[in-house]
């Protein structure tokens, strides 16, 4: 019996091999690289130590594409959650008895597995602002109304709010998914002990349902702060790395490959921006973790 | 306001107002249904028409110009002089590339990933404990943190212009063994490996006689997700693959916005609808899976 | 057995996807392009090198916007480095200085650079005056205008009575302002009005950066500012912006529904970008604008540890040193030439049909003459697109100049942490 635990060291042997060329390795060669000036376009490398971390911490535009990533997130996560826990509330409560469940959840779930590449191609098509099927629809298309036409890009704060928007579209159905199969895992006693005391369905889906889902919530809240303060895909597609209007659209990551592999293709400060957004992302999940969890159980962190 | 009622009115106007309320959310429901397909519908239509007919207003009903958006979009506009074509995108290269990188890293993650899971699950050895968090850390761990230097490793490997790093970093995927983990402990019974032990079965052959026929449902819930991951990456492939001949259907995709002959609402709708064309039909054979993932994804974390 | 058998599939798969890749660095029969389009392809240059040389041609295409950050890798790391690669104008300053290609004035090569014009070849010289890239191809840039247009608002369509309108900016502004007023605001001058940068890129003094890393911003960029936000200001551009799918569909409207009385494109754009627009052919003339211009290009370079430089010439050769195949290319494809003497030798027999007839290759040939490239920078592309962002947060035209200038310089400066920027 012992002998066969040997096994275990082979089977799990590919996974760790390539785990430490493929995950490890290019990890700790970003750190290592952080610390150095080395640029694609000079054939010459230095080390540096911090200088990199202090040039980043103390650039503008750093700090500006860290504001923007915030601008396109915060939005999105309200709204995304808002939306989400209506669809949700609505799907599972026992009294309203909606029909085509299963049907609208595939619908919303859609837009989700759809590449981002495609969608940041269709919102470009969508959201042109003379002959985009948004305009058009919100104004109609004679030459008065096309004089009302907006320029949906022409302002750092659209550009921010339509990928927002987006990135909402894109994820209140996963988001809604995963709520009500909490939700519905939710023991029956526990409604029927509020449905006794004659609490209203509203006063019920705050005060059980919610905190009895809490461990969701705040799974989906870290995921999208590791997902959406990464954010590069869409802002990619639509602006390269000038940003579009303002700069909008330069977020974190965009900033990031920007500095790594276009401007003046400096991978060291590259590397010392994708540290610096591990740390902040790191530090922002926790505190997350902080806020939501309090001081009463610490064993109840995610995983 | 029903308090406010007297008692026989109290069952009825609560009726109403619940029908009421029922009708609102169906309507909300719609808005939402709405703004999930339309984008698209809109796009399949615009796919069949002009770039003309496109800049000029807002249809539902298809128009004449599939095919010419068609040969617009894979072969490029045609000269009429010398009636060459030139700067299309090869959308259906693309699409078997994608298909092959997709697959491939599916095939590998879904095995090894079981393979990993399952001894986490069975055995008892040393620095497991060290192990498992180092991969619950790792699933915490932003991609881009690494970037700057996978992109140095793979250009030292000589691996830039192959799909050997978009396919072999599957092995080693810190989700899906950690869901997979999760799947077998509530669906493999201990009592039948000791069983087969007993009859003298291979470590190995347990795993693909028991193990693997038994996780299969998981293992197919995480290779859907696996290989919309993989189908849809852009970042790492951007940096990976420098030849156009070589791209993936993002790559091409995101070349819409760039290439000259593509500017063309017609055929850029085209490129649009192609690509969501094949996702729709998975997505109709396995959304049912999908979700389910999901959702159990959700209860247990 | 079931999992074996897929493992054997995927392994094939991987096999599969990996094999058509693995180039051999030694010297062959292949030649390896690492080329930004296809047009070597789709013009048949590849087609005749095979069979002039019996040699193959392995195409890559990197696309344009990314050829720099694909590019520099390879070199680094020396491993799969094609034997031909290219520089657009607007990073061919930073290709040639790397040192990675050869030096094509000396033998082996000693290539003929006598009848060249002069700012083509400038383009291709590194810092230190070495020739390291050759082009075939000249791009002068003009004035397309439409012929149905200037012929219903101007009352003629010559080219020579039209050029008048744009022998200085303000003529230019005012014939915009003419052509509005007569057709009540319907038509325009311009698709945008930043596609009237390149001609201001063009006419700099003096190069954005200096060996030091100095940055200095050439007083043309102030006056494309103050040109454009005139422009925009006075409503005489479509609002446009370059290349997006309206723009295009401005180059080929029908003759009696357009709405844009001219584009600034060069010589490429004639053969490269209007010559699939079938509904606009024979409404285009070609007038020269307020300051000659060149627009693109590209350079060959061949890699100085290719093992194949000998073939590699032999392409670069063909294309730019061969006076016979040039002009046979010229006349086919319509290719303005980087010879004097091919294009003198064709450019009395050339003529398009798009332009109704009129001899663009005459034309171009003046204009050639004018170029000079020694303000070129290897960072142009980018710095070009600063300052065209720059110019985007205007939307209304109202430009301040003062914090238009402010705002390029502080991009410069996060993009370019260690130049100087004053």
């Amino acid at each position: 019996m012992r002998g066969l635990n040997r096994w275990a060291y082979l089977f799990i042997l590919p996974f760790f091999v390539i785990f430490a060329i493929f995950t490890a390795y290019p990890i700790i060669s970003t750190l290592i690289t952080s610390f150095t000036n080395e640029s694609m376009a000079t054939m010459s490398t230095k080390f540096v130590g911090l200088s990199n971390y202090y040039s980043e911490i103390t650039s503008g535009l750093f700090w500006k594409s860290f504001g923007n990533t915030l601008a396109i997130w915060i939005p999105n996560i309200i709204l995304q959650m808002a939306i989400a826990l209506l669809l949700a509330a609505w799907f599972t409560n026992s009294e309203l008895k909606l029909k085509g469940k299963g049907v609208f959840r595939a619908i919303f779930f859609f837009p989700n597995i759809i590449t981002v590449t495609t969608i940041a191609i269709l919102v470009y098509v969508l959201f042109d602002w003379q002959h985009g099927v948004i305009n058009q629809l919100l104004f109609g298309s004679g030459t008065a109304e096309t004089a009302k036409y907006i320029n949906w890009f022409d302002r750092g704060w659209r550009i921010q709010l339509i990928i927002g928007i987006i990135q909402t579209w894109m994820w209140f159905g996963y988001t809604m998914i995963m709520l009500m199969a909490g939700i519905q895992a939710m023991p029956v006693s526990m409604y029927e002990a509020a449905t006794i005391d004659g609490a209203s369905g509203a006063r019920i889906f705050f005060s059980i349902v919610l905190p009895y889902i809490r461990p969701i919530l705040v799974y989906i809240i870290i995921t999208s702060i590791i997902g959406g303060l990464q954010m590069f895909d869409m802002p990619w597609v639509l602006f390269q790395n000038q940003g579009g209007a303002d700069q909008g659209a330069m977020t974190m990551s965009v900033y990031m490959y920007s500095r790594s592999f276009t401007w003046d293709q400096n991978l060291g400060a590259g590397s010392a921006v994708a540290w610096i957004m591990f740390g902040i992302i790191a530090v922002a999940s926790f505190a997350y973790l902080k806020v939501a969890y309090g001081k009463e159980d610490r064993q109840d962190g995610i995983n | 306001m029903t308090n406010k009622n007297n008692t026989s009115m109290l069952g009825i106007s609560k009726m109403s107002t619940l029908n009421a309320k029922r009708l609102f959310a169906y309507a909300v429901i719609l808005f939402f249904v709405l703004i999930c397909i339309l984008p698209f519908y809109i796009m399949v239509i615009n796919a069949t028409r002009s770039n003309n007919q496109v800049l000029s207003g807002v249809s539902l009903l298809p128009g004449q110009s599939t095919v010419d958006n068609f040969k617009n979009l894979i072969f490029g506009k045609i000269d009429p002089n010398s009636h060459i074509r030139g700067g299309g995108l090869n959308i259906p290269q693309g699409f078997l590339n994608s298909l092959i990188i997709a697959v491939s890293s599916t095939v590998l993650s879904g095995y090894f990933s079981a393979l990993t899971a399952f001894s986490f699950v069975i055995y008892r050895f040393k620095g497991k404990k060290f192990l498992w968090s180092l991969i619950l850390a790792v699933i915490m761990v932003p991609t881009v943190v690494g970037l700057v230097g996978f992109y140095q490793l793979i250009s030292n490997l000589n691996m830039i212009d192959t799909y050997w790093p978009l396919i072999l970093p599957a092995i080693a995927s810190p989700f899906a063994v950690f869901f997979l983990r999760q799947y077998m402990i509530s669906s493999i019974p201990l009592s039948l490996i000791e069983a087969s032990r007993i009859d003298g079965a291979s470590e190995i052959r347990i795993f693909h006689k028991i193990v693997l026929p038994l996780s299969m449902p998981g293992i197919a819930t995480i290779s859907i997700l696996g290989f919309l991951g993989s189908w849809n990456s852009y970042l790492l492939p951007l940096i990976v693959l420098n030849n156009k001949q070589l791209f993936t259907m993002p790559l091409l995709i995101q070349q819409l916005n760039t290439t000259l002959y593509n500017r063309d609402f017609g055929a850029m709708s085209m490129g649009i609808a192609i690509s969501i064309v094949p996702i729709l039909l998975m997505f109709i054979f396995f959304s049912k899976f999908l979700i389910e993932g999901i959702s159990s994804g959700g209860v247990k974390e | 057995m079931k999992t074996i058998t897929t493992l054997f599939f995927c392994i094939g798969l991987l096999y599969f996807a990996s094999c058509s890749q693995n180039v051999a660095q030694q010297k062959s029969n292949v030649l390896t392009i690492m080329a930004m389009s296809d047009e070597f392809k789709t013009n048949g240059v590849i087609q005749d090198f095979e069979k002039m040389t019996g040699a193959k041609v392995d195409l890559q295409i990197v696309p344009n916007e990314q050829y720099m950050n694909k590019l520099l890798p390879l070199l680094k790391t020396g491993k799969d480095v094609p034997d031909i690669f290219e520089g657009e104008a607007g990073y061919v300053k930073q290709v040639v200085n790397l040192g990675m290609s050869v030096n094509l004035s000396k033998p082996p090569y000693n290539a003929d650079t006598s009848e060249m014009y002069p700012y083509a070849v400038q383009m291709g010289t590194d810092d230190h005056g070495v020739l390291r890239a050759l082009t075939w191809q000249c791009t002068p840039g003009g004035i397309f205008y439409r012929r149905s247009l200037a012929k219903k608002y101007l009352g003629t369509d010559s080219p020579e009575k039209v050029q008048q309108y744009f022998t200085s900016w303000d003529k230019m502004i005012e014939l915009g302002k003419i052509l509005k007023e007569k057709s009540h605001g319907q038509v325009k001058l311009l698709p945008g009005e930043g596609d009237l940068g390149v001609i201001f890129f063009a006419n700099k003094a003096k190069p954005y950066v200096n060996s030091s890393n100095d940055f200095y911003l050439d007083p043309m960029i102030s006056k494309f500012l103050t040109v454009a936000s005139e422009v925009r200001k006075d409503g005489l551009d479509a609002k446009l912006s370059a290349w997006s799918a309206p723009w295009m569909e401005g180059l080929n409207t029908k003759p009696g529904e357009a709405k844009i009385f001219c584009y600034v494109l060069p010589t490429w754009g004639l053969f490269f970008v209007m010559n699939g627009q079938k509904n606009s052919l024979g409404d285009w003339g070609l007038v020269s604008a307020p300051m000659s211009y060149y627009w693109g290009g590209t350079w060959l370079n061949i890699y100085k540890k290719s093992p194949n430089k000998e073939l590699a010439w032999k392409f670069i050769q063909m294309l730019t040193q061969n006076t016979k195949y040039m002009t046979a290319y010229a006349k086919r494809i319509g290719d303005f030439m980087s010879n004097k003497v091919v294009v003198d030798s064709i450019k009395s027999t050339m003529s398009s049909p798009l332009l109704d007839g009129q001899n663009h290759y005459a034309f171009f040939a003046q204009i050639a003459d004018k170029l000079n490239a020694s303000a070129v920078s290897p960072y142009d592309t980018t710095i070009d697109g600063i300052v065209g962002a720059v110019l985007g947060q205007y939307p209304s035209g109202d430009i301040n100049l003062q914090k238009a200038i402010g705002q390029i310089k502080n991009r410069v400066k996060e993009e370019f942490p260690q130049w100087t920027v004053n």
